[in-house]
This record gives C-alpha cells, structure tokens and sequence, in this order.
C-alpha cells in the first residue's frame, strides 16, 4: 500500500530528462547497423553503448534531494529500490526493443551470443546504476550520481588495456569462454551485490 | 550623529585583471580535479601498454597516443563541464548574479583550459615516450601526427564549456562523452567509398597505407585546428558577438577545406611500383656485419642491431663457406621477388618485441627463418603456405643449427619445444636431430661444412655420414622447375 502510494509522487521527483536523452543517445548510436555492410563489431558495440548510455541517464534518478530528512514514513531501501525500479524498467525495455531492431537489421548477415551480449549489456547498463547508488548514499545531490559514469569510464578505459584474446569484448570461440570473458558474469554478480549494499537503510544521513 | 568615511583606498580592479584572477582560481580548480588527473593518468597508462610488447615507430607511437588523449579529452570536458556548470548548481545562480563578473567573464576565464589541456596532452605524450626507454621510437617522426595529441584534449575541455554553459546539470557531462562515442560510431560506420571522408573526419590520423609514404597529416591537424577554434569562437560569443560569428564562421570553413583536402590526397589506387617506390630495395638502407647483410627501410637503420642478436648466434653456427642470407626489411606490402638474384632472403617487418617475452620471441622467429633459409627451406616469399619437410635432411640440419644458436636450444629441440618454422616433419626427422645433439659438436659442424652444398639439396643424403637414415621424398617436377609450392606440397 505504502508503495503505491509512492509511486506516483517518486515519477513527479524522479529527473526524467537524463534517462530521456539517453534513450536519444541509445538509438542514435545504432547508425552503424544501418550501414550497407555493417560491420559486426561496430554493431555491438552500438548495443554495448546503448546500455551503458541507458544504464548513466538512469542513475541520476538514484539521488534523493530528501534524503538527509531521516524521519520518513518509508524505509530508505523501500525509495530507493522504487526509484532504481521505476528508471530500470523504461531502460530496459528501450534497451531490448533497440536490440530486436538491431538485430532484425543486420540478420543474417551479422549473429552473435545472444546470451552473452544480453549478459554483456547487463553488467555496462548496471555499473554506473551501482556506483550511483554508491554515489547518492555518500551525496544527496545529482553530483552524487556522477560517480556511476565516473565508475563507468574508469572500466571501460581499463578494459581496453587488454587486446586480443585478452579483451572481454571479444566474443566467444569454439573453444569456450576465456578468462576474461569469465569476468563478465563475475563483473555481474558484484555489481548486484554493490547496488543491493547501497540501497540498504542508511543509519546516517547523506551530506549534500 | 555624524560620521565620517575615509574614501577607499582599493580601486576596482580592470575587466582585464578580474578574467585574469579568475582563470587563475578556474586553473588551481582544474588542477585539482580528479576527472582531470583520472583523464591524465589513464591516458598515460593507456598509452603506454598498448606500446608495451612492440618496439616503437613513431607511427605507431602518434597512433597510440591520439587514441589515448581521447581518454584525456573525456576527463578535460567532464572537469570543465562541472566548472562551468557550478555557477548555477545547487541555487548558486542567485548568489553569482551579485557578482561583477557575469557569465560571458568567467566563461572567458574558463577558456584557461584549453592551454593547460594542451600542456597536459604534452607531458602525456613526453611521459609516455619517457616510461617507454630505453626503446625509442624509429621511423620518419612526423610533426603533425604527433602535435594532434595537442589539440584533442583541448577540444574536449572547451566542449565540456560550451556544454556546461547551456545544460549545467551534473547529468549532462556523462551524456556529452557518451554522444561523441555515438559520434565516433557513427564515423566508422559510413561509406569509405568513392570518398573516405569518415577517416579524414576522425580525430585520430589514421596510419599511411605504406610505412614511408607521405600522408595529408597536415591538413588533418589544420582540421582539428579549425574545430578546436570554431568552438573556442562559440565560448566567447557573449562577450565578442561579432567577431566570435566571424572567426566560427572562418574556423568552420577552414576545417571543411582541411577535410577535403584530406581526403583528396589520399591515393585511390597502389600499385606494387607504387610501393617500391618507399619499401622497395631501391630505399632501403643496407649494412654488413659479420658477412650478413642487413637492409633496414629508410629511418629504421637502429633495428639492425635487434636483428643482429637473433641472427649472430646461429649465423656463428654455419659453415665458412655458407653463403649468408640477406636480412630484408618489408612493408604492408612486398612483391615477392628477391634483391639479389641467387642470394637468399630473410624477410622481417615493422614489428619487433619490445622486451622481454615479446623480444625473445622476435628473435627466435628471425633466428628461425634464418636457419631455414640457410639450409634453403624457407624462401622468403610471402605468402609462404607450411610445406612438407619430411624425411629432407636439411631438416634436419636446421633443427641442429637452432639448437646451437637458440637460448636452451639443444634442451628445447629434445623435448620437441623448438621447431623449424614455417615447414611440417614429424618425429623422425626430431629423433634424427637429436642423434646429431648427441654427437659431438666438433664432428657434426666438420661434416656440415664438408657437404654444405649437398645438403641444400632436398632429395639428397647428407647426413648419411653422421648415421641419418632418413629417406628423402620424390620431389615433384614441377616444382623443381620453380613453381609455388602449394599448400600441403613437398619443399623443393
């Protein structure tokens, strides 16, 4: 009761325009699809981009300008669970129809994993969800948030340190997955763990 | 009650003077922030390990570089985004109202990033190149390839400005750097064809289509020139309408010309006369150590000496009477055909390891080649398709040659580690090489310099003498008339 009660005050609180221009910035990206050869890497990482611009627009949704009022009626895990909720579901469901779009496109010309890209997506969408989870515990602003794309870039720039068999972007072989694309579902378990941890009840107040 | 004011003594400081102060405070801002110092590092460390394995040209080097201050351009418009937008963040518009100077002033102020975007792409570039000694980098350096790592994270500093200006929230910063990826993408994604404007358009030069051809590096950096003034212009369109339209205007059409001069100078067609004529061996730049000839391209004089370490130690091993093959220098492309007629070749690239693991391997890959083309298994052509080398004795020789020469050689060949390259044999041939390991080194080197000549010929016995009972296989005419080898064929 209490959450439907909330509901609609938290879609009246919630920044929209983040999540907005992300979903522009996520079928924009898609141009490389409907080139005349499309060129498969280039496609995926189209899908790659998308989720992580999806994932960044949706964390600024995370910081709670009220948050430093400790006596409230709802818990803090209830609100912020909600708002993760209320952002994640449009972003996913932009995400998946960008993916169906995508890959009508490109079949049978282009295929990959569909498993391992959904899972891939996953974990580039949930990173900066998380660290803005982290970001809106410590801040009750919207600069709190940013430590989600912070936390994004800082990855991805890390990840392209590893080339070749090396690099996690590369998609599987005959012969298995690889070590680092192992990470991948490890990268997805933790980055639950951590959003899971920072929604939790605060028993101090965020500063501003 | 009257009072009496004394009259101040402070003057009010100049428009000029107060831009100054407050690009100073921007500037220790700046110099604190972590997006800039997380930009700066990670495109220092970038930079650097993806030089790490390979020995360094300088256009490999400007290629990493440009690629890494993308990451310093990302951290710069990040840093200036939040600078900018700090002015009307957390209800501070109503207090920089008050203040003298509006916002045309400290948008002005604010442009102190770009020069010390530039300083920073700098010392990235000079950390890099320092982190990376004692290699240095060989080729022809090329000044405009590498001033573009000058002029991207300036770029991405005025951006975050100009972004900053117009959507100060925090958000907008993230989503900036993800619709230039989009851009980026999107880059990549369009025709090359008839014209590749999209290469021309990336901020990166991308790299000459034959190592030593000349390429429009010039206008390329004239075009980034031009994008970084055009969005300068748009900074200070508040305090300088007029001018700012004009320079923008000029900048823009000044980085459109760039582009397509660009893109026109780029050849349409190669052809292999169009190759020699910057890889051929008419270029190259030849020099004789211990009666083995090593022909570097032009500017990669200073690898011979890396190529001198593989092929010594099993050049040591040969017969005094061995002719020398001849260590040759290609580049993407190579036309097959020998620079001396009768003189074997040994082809390498413009790729060497740089240390360690990736050094090693380098020369055991040379070392190799040499030892086969010695024994007269490996001709040097590219590309070479694996022949069968089964039951020839020069296989075995070779095997024998390498353990000599190589690190660990004669322990690697027993265990069937070291192998020759580009050929297939099997056990025997292994087994044979290691009755030779066993043998005296003085009696196998005595035989081999007694029947050099023998041995070079595939279907002979040489090695009958040293107690190799090898059967050599029929070698097929028409190869023996000089023909490719084909694919799975007999090594003639």
């Amino acid at each position: 009761m209490t959450v439907r009660l909330l509901i609609p005050h938290l879609l009246r609180a919630v920044p929209w325009w983040p999540l907005g221009a992300a979903a522009l910035l996520a079928v924009l990206v898609q141009v490389s699809a409907l080139a005349e050869k499309p060129l498969g890497w280039a496609v995926l990482a189209g899908l790659w981009v998308a989720a992580g611009a999806l994932g960044a627009g949706a964390g600024f949704a995370l910081p709670d300008p009220m948050g430093s009022t400790v006596i409230t009626p709802v818990p803090r895990w209830v609100r912020q669970w909600l708002r993760a909720g209320l952002v994640l579901l449009p972003a996913v469901l932009v995400w998946v129809l960008i993916y169906v779009g995508v890959q009508a496109a490109v079949a049978p010309e282009i295929t990959w994993p569909a498993g391992f890209v959904i899972l891939q997506a996953a974990v580039c969408g949930l990173v900066p969800v998380a660290g803005a989870a982290v970001g809106a515990r410590c801040r009750d602003t919207t600069t709190g948030a940013l430590a989600g794309p912070g936390v994004q870039g800082v990855l991805l720039v890390g990840s392209l340190f590893f080339t070749e068999k090396a690099s996690p972007w590369s998609m599987p072989g005959p012969d298995g997955w690889t070590v680092a694309q192992q990470a991948w579902p490890v990268g997805l378990a933790l980055v639950s763990v951590t959003l899971v941890l920072a929604n939790r009840e605060s028993t101090s107040p965020a500063t501003d | 009650m009257t009072v009496t004011m004394e009259r101040s003594v402070h003057t009010s400081p100049t428009p000029r003077a107060a831009t100054v102060a407050l690009a100073r405070a921007e500037a220790r801002r700046l110099w604190h922030s972590p997006f800039y110092w997380g930009g700066a590092l990670l495109s220092t460390a970038l930079g650097v390990a993806w030089a790490w394995t390979r020995m360094p040209t300088w256009a490999t080097f400007a290629e990493n570089s440009g690629m890494s201050s993308l990451v310093l351009a990302m951290g710069l418009l990040l840093a200036t985004h939040l600078a900018t937008g700090r002015d009307r963040r957390a209800g501070a518009e109503e207090s920089t109202r008050t203040m003298p100077a509006g916002p045309a002033r400290r948008g002005l102020a604010m442009l102190v990033s770009a020069p010390i975007a530039v300083l920073t792409g700098a010392a990235v570039h000079v950390g890099s190149l320092l982190l990376l000694l004692p290699a240095w980098p060989v080729g022809e350096f090329d000044p405009w390839a590498a001033a573009v790592v000058l002029v991207i994270p300036p770029i991405g500093a005025v951006i975050g400005l100009l972004v900053g200006r117009v959507l100060p929230s925090p958000a907008a910063g993230p989503l900036t750097g993800v619709a230039l990826c989009a851009l980026l993408i999107a880059l990549l994604a369009l025709p090359s064809y008839p014209q590749n404007y999209a290469s021309a358009l990336w901020p990166v030069p991308e790299p000459a289509w034959e190592i030593g051809a000349p390429r429009p590096t010039g206008w390329h950096l004239l075009y980034l020139v031009g994008v970084l003034i055009a969005l300068v212009a748009a900074v200070t369109w508040r305090p300088w309408p007029k001018t700012s339209v004009m320079v923008l205007v000029a900048a823009v059409a000044c980085a459109g010309v760039s582009v397509e001069r660009e893109t026109a100078e780029s050849p349409a067609i190669i052809s292999i006369d169009l190759v020699n004529e910057y890889t051929g061996p008419a270029v190259l730049s030849c020099q004789t150590h211990q009666r083995v000839r090593y022909c570097a391209l032009p500017h990669f004089e200073g690898w011979i000496k890396n190529w001198r370490q593989a092929v010594e130690p099993v050049e040591a091993h040969l017969p005094a009477t061995a002719q020398r093959p001849t260590v040759r220098q290609i580049g993407s492309s190579y036309d097959l055909k020998p620079m001396t007629s009768g003189v074997p070749e040994v082809v390498t690239s413009e790729s060497w390891g740089r240390v360690g693991g990736w050094a090693a391997d380098s020369r055991m890959r040379l070392a190799g080649d040499y030892v086969g083309a010695s024994v007269g298994l490996y001709t040097g052509m590219l590309p070479d398709p694996y022949c069968d080398a089964a039951g020839q004795h020069r296989t075995v020789a070779g095997l024998w040659l390498l353990a000599q020469g190589l690190p660990d050689g004669v322990a690697r060949v027993r265990s069937g580690e070291l192998r020759m390259p580009r050929v297939r044999y099997g056990q025997a041939e292994l087994d044979a090489a290691v009755s030779l390991l066993d043998r005296p080194y003085a009696e196998v080197a005595d035989h081999l310099a007694r029947h050099w000549a023998e041995l070079r010929d595939p279907s002979s016995t040489a090695l009958a003498g040293l107690g190799v009972t090898l059967t050599p296989p029929a070698i097929p005419a028409a190869e023996s008339q000089g023909e490719p080898r084909a694919e799975g064929g007999v090594c003639r």
